[in-house]
């Protein structure tokens, strides 16, 4: 392997639980999606890249370099941007203070740059409006945007988000959509996400885990490929089907084995996801 | 949302952890001074500051109350803020954004540790402010740098310790728990406990002995090693902060060690300083005549200062002439001796005044309002009346065999004869020392007024000390199951100790209090020449008030059966 990031037979636990199990993949320019129920390692993926967490076993290569080196955890640290599923903030801080402040500790030491940078990555994430007022103050979105901006900040080759969308309204995921294509044309996007519109709107690339495992790792359009044959329309409720629903014009639209009488339709990306997942993450999702 | 599309590699070159810590030291630095708690502790020393030295005479070396303590208000907020700051850096719900930035543990600390600065500058520009105030002033005696120091390293040690536990115990509870356990700390070493224990050097252990509020040249201050037993304890609390880091720590032990040894270098000194000290001898140099005193002569009378103290000579001087302009010629020009004592002599007793001879004995406190805790009007009119009563010819030393110690069963007693003369003393100050009272002497009177009229000072002071006095004036006895005994007769109380010794001998009573205050309501004119033409009846001994009061015509005191029936509605309780 010989990507920007290669990761071999990561594995690690909490206690009892196997969060991640013998991951293996390779990640080269562009966005790749981590799709997954709750629990499947996604977030646990994510912060051992962020050198947050130590895997138990495995190796990885993070933009050249061994994170099992305190030396070389610098430097992937100094090249990694995160975005943390629950960022913590300093409710006191202004937005700009804050940016100023994480800007600070990636060690960008020429104040002149440094405000330019700030500005800069605020500007990015639409938050000009709010850069001066308390984060205690600012709506539960414009945090998610302000947890975009510091992980923007240094311009890092490597973006590690998770859950970047979560909270954010249609217009505010449009604008994000936006962005992150944006700053892929340079760097290495990795984005973990409940949202399979967002795979398919922006990723290049989807890995899905379930159980700390990767079970697929491909374009979207693979991903809905599984489901193909499997996705179907039919006006008689099924009496057997992993997963169905009725939609608004009172048909029911099912995915998995197709009931006599259905008509095949056209898969998506969710519809593979679901599939390769099975019903039971989705309960598990729903609840 | 306008997406810009250029992003240079920032990390090309590495900064340097210094770097990092210096700019992290800006941030942390001003949101330290914005801290709520560094605020108002900084409006309080402020504050501080105005009190102390609002309305009393400047002095440069007393550094206890001049800056320090006020200063040591601001650290007790700069700390709890630094603290503050500490634990949010490393509360464990911080963002793991923050957690993985490239800079380090230990440069984060520094950066923290850094900050100190801010703070320390604005409590230096607090004590240059004052000290520049002062200097505008006149002030007597000469700096101690090394308590001026002190000031701003204690703010710097304050920053060190909140970093510290900050840094170990991250929490918002940290910075106020800290505090009151040092608040407990330094109480307890100044606590007369641990002094009689172990001497008063215990209290230089603390942050700073803010106890002790005397000039230095008398009252031995070990200021030098205490400044580097501070500097030891915050290199020991930044190493201490320190070491709950990252990397190789052999350094950092190495700085721990020698923070640890100036400690014990500068525990040392203290000790040591103490031990060499003589308070006699020291006290001894200052006792005069003493070669460094400054001596100046103006008219009869002869004004000496302590080495550094000659700029209150000339306010010494204002007072006394102003008093001695009502009297005689043939009085003014009678030698009178106004000399400054160390104010810890003369709170030993009345030893030296008798050694020395009589004179007008002021202390190296004079005109010290400390901090609003004494009324600085005393002091003026301290001297006025010490003048005063030497012109009209009360005596200034104890009169040999007038008043006699008797020893009984019961330890030191004065004699039956004194007790008799001054009934209305307690029996604390009885046993504390002779007095010579005035009661019913019309020149007490007569002195009373002289003091009082020379300024506004004065004269509300005698006001100030009649309106404390709450007991009705009556000027007759009642009998009572048929003996006789003294009804609200009370003696003037006491004016604040040490500033006119002499006088501390001598009782004024609470009728000649009232009725020199009757005659501040006439024109001064007119009863300065009513004084003149009659001072050889006024300043004879055996002229009684009454007859003063009467030779001057002002109006006498209700007796008491009159003063009860004009008050009957509510001197009374009728029997249900």
């Amino acid at each position: 392997m010989s990507g920007i990031v290669d990761v071999e037979g990561l594995s690690l636990r909490y206690g009892s639980v196997r969060a991640l199990d013998g991951v293996n993949f390779t990640l080269r320019q562009g966005i790749t999606g981590v799709l997954g129920p709750n629990g499947a390692g996604k977030t646990t993926l994510l912060r051992c890249l962020s050198t947050v967490l130590v895997p138990d076993s495995g190796r990885m290569d993070i933009l050249g370099f061994d994170p099992d080196s305190l030396t070389d955890r610098v430097e992937i640290r100094r090249r990694v941007g995160y975005m943390p599923q629950e960022p913590g903030f300093y409710a006191s801080f202004s937005c700009f203070d804050f940016l100023d402040y994480v800007a600070i500790l990636k060690e960008h030491v020429d104040p002149d740059d440094r405000h330019r940078e700030v500005r800069r990555v605020i500007e990015e994430v639409g938050l000009e409006e709010k850069a001066k007022t308390k984060i205690r103050k600012v709506s539960g979105g414009m945090r998610r945007r302000l947890a975009l901006a510091q992980a923007l900040i240094g311009s890092p080759r490597l973006l590690l988000l998770d859950e970047p969308t979560a909270g954010l309204d249609p217009e505010q995921r449009f604008r994000f959509r936006e962005l992150v294509s944006e700053l892929s044309e340079d760097r290495v996007v990795l984005l973990s996400t409940h949202q399979t519109e967002d795979v398919a709107a922006v990723c290049d690339r989807v890995l899905v885990m379930a159980g700390g495992k990767i079970s697929f790792d491909g374009p979207p359009r693979d991903l809905a490929q599984l489901a193909a044959g499997k996705v179907w329309l039919s006006n008689e409720k099924p009496s057997a089907a992993q997963v169905f629903w009725r939609t608004a014009d009172g048909a029911f639209r099912g995915v998995g084995q197709a009931p006599p009488g259905s008509m095949p339709i056209e898969p998506t990306i969710e519809d593979g996801y679901l599939l390769l997942v099975g019903a039971a993450a989705l309960a598990e999702e729903a609840a | 949302m306008t997406v810009t599309v250029s992003r240079p590699d920032t990390f090309s070159s590495t900064p340097r952890g210094w770097e990092v810590a210096v700019q992290l030291a800006k941030v942390e630095g001003r949101r330290i001074l914005l801290h709520p708690a560094s605020l108002f502790t900084l409006v309080l020393a402020v504050g501080a500051m105005w009190v102390m030295h609002h309305g009393e005479a400047p002095v440069l070396n007393r550094a206890g109350a001049t800056t320090v303590v006020p200063l040591l208000v601001f650290a007790a907020g700069v700390l709890i803020a630094s603290a503050d700051a500490s634990a949010r850096l490393w509360t464990t719900e911080q963002s793991e954004a923050l957690d993985i930035a490239p800079a380090s543990a230990r440069v984060r600390t520094a950066g923290l540790v850094l900050a100190a600065a801010a703070p320390v500058i604005v409590g230096l520009l607090l004590q240059v402010v004052t000290l520049g105030v002062l200097l505008l002033a006149d002030p007597v005696t000469t700096l101690d740098v090394w308590d001026f120091l002190a000031g701003a390293t204690v703010i710097a040690l304050a920053v060190a310790i909140g970093v510290a536990v900050g840094r170990w115990i991250p929490s918002r509870f940290t910075g106020p728990m800290t505090l009151i356990f040092l608040i407990a700390v330094v109480s307890y070493l100044g606590s007369y406990g641990m002094r009689s224990r172990f001497g008063d050097v215990v209290t230089w252990f603390a942050p700073f002995d803010a106890l002790d509020w005397e000039p230095s040249e008398i009252v031995f201050r070990p200021t030098g090693p205490h400044f580097i037993y501070l500097i030891g304890l915050v290199g020991v609390f930044v190493g201490l902060a320190l070491l709950r880091g990252t990397g190789r720590r052999w350094g950092l032990g190495a700085c721990l060690v020698v923070s640890a040894a100036v400690v014990a270098a500068g525990v040392a000194g203290q000790l040591s300083a103490y031990e060499a000290f003589d308070e006699q001898s020291v006290l001894a140099e200052h006792m005069p005549p003493l070669a460094d005193d400054v001596c100046r002569v103006r008219g009869s009378v002869e004004y000496c200062a302590l080495a550094g103290y000659e700029d209150w000579i000339d306010e010494w001087a204002e007072i006394v002439e102003d008093v001695l302009d009502v009297a005689p010629e043939s009085v003014a020009v009678v030698p009178l001796a106004v000399r400054q004592y160390p104010t810890r002599l003369m709170d030993q007793g009345q030893s030296f005044t008798l050694e020395y001879g009589p004179g007008l004995a002021i202390g190296a406190w004079w005109n010290r309002a400390a901090g609003g805790l004494t009324q600085a009007d005393a002091y003026p009119f301290g001297i006025a009346l010490g003048a005063a009563s030497w012109a009209v010819g009360i005596p200034f030393e104890r009169i040999p065999g007038r008043w006699v110690w008797e020893v009984d069963e019961a330890g030191n007693r004065i004699s039956s004869e004194f007790v008799t003369g001054i009934e209305g003393v307690p029996k604390d100050e009885i046993e504390y020392a002779p007095y010579c009272s005035t009661l019913n002497q019309g020149r007490a009177m007569v002195a009373l007024w002289m003091a009082a009229q020379v300024d506004q000072r004065t004269g509300e002071y005698l006001s100030n000390r009649l309106e404390r006095t709450q007991a009705p004036l009556v000027e007759d006895f009642v009998d009572s199951d048929g003996s006789t005994f003294p009804v609200f007769q009370g003696m003037l109380e006491w004016m604040d100790n040490g500033q006119y010794y002499p006088w501390y001998l001598v009782l004024y009573w609470m009728h000649e209090a009232y009725y020199a205050h009757e005659l501040l309501d006439r024109p001064a004119a007119d009863v300065e020449a009513l004084i003149a033409q009659n001072w050889e009846t006024l300043t004879d001994p055996s002229t009684t008030t009454a007859e003063v009061v009467q030779l001057l015509g002002v109006d006498p005191v209700p007796g008491l059966s009159e003063w009860m029936a004009a008050h009957q509605d509510t001197f009374y309780e009728p029997c249900a």
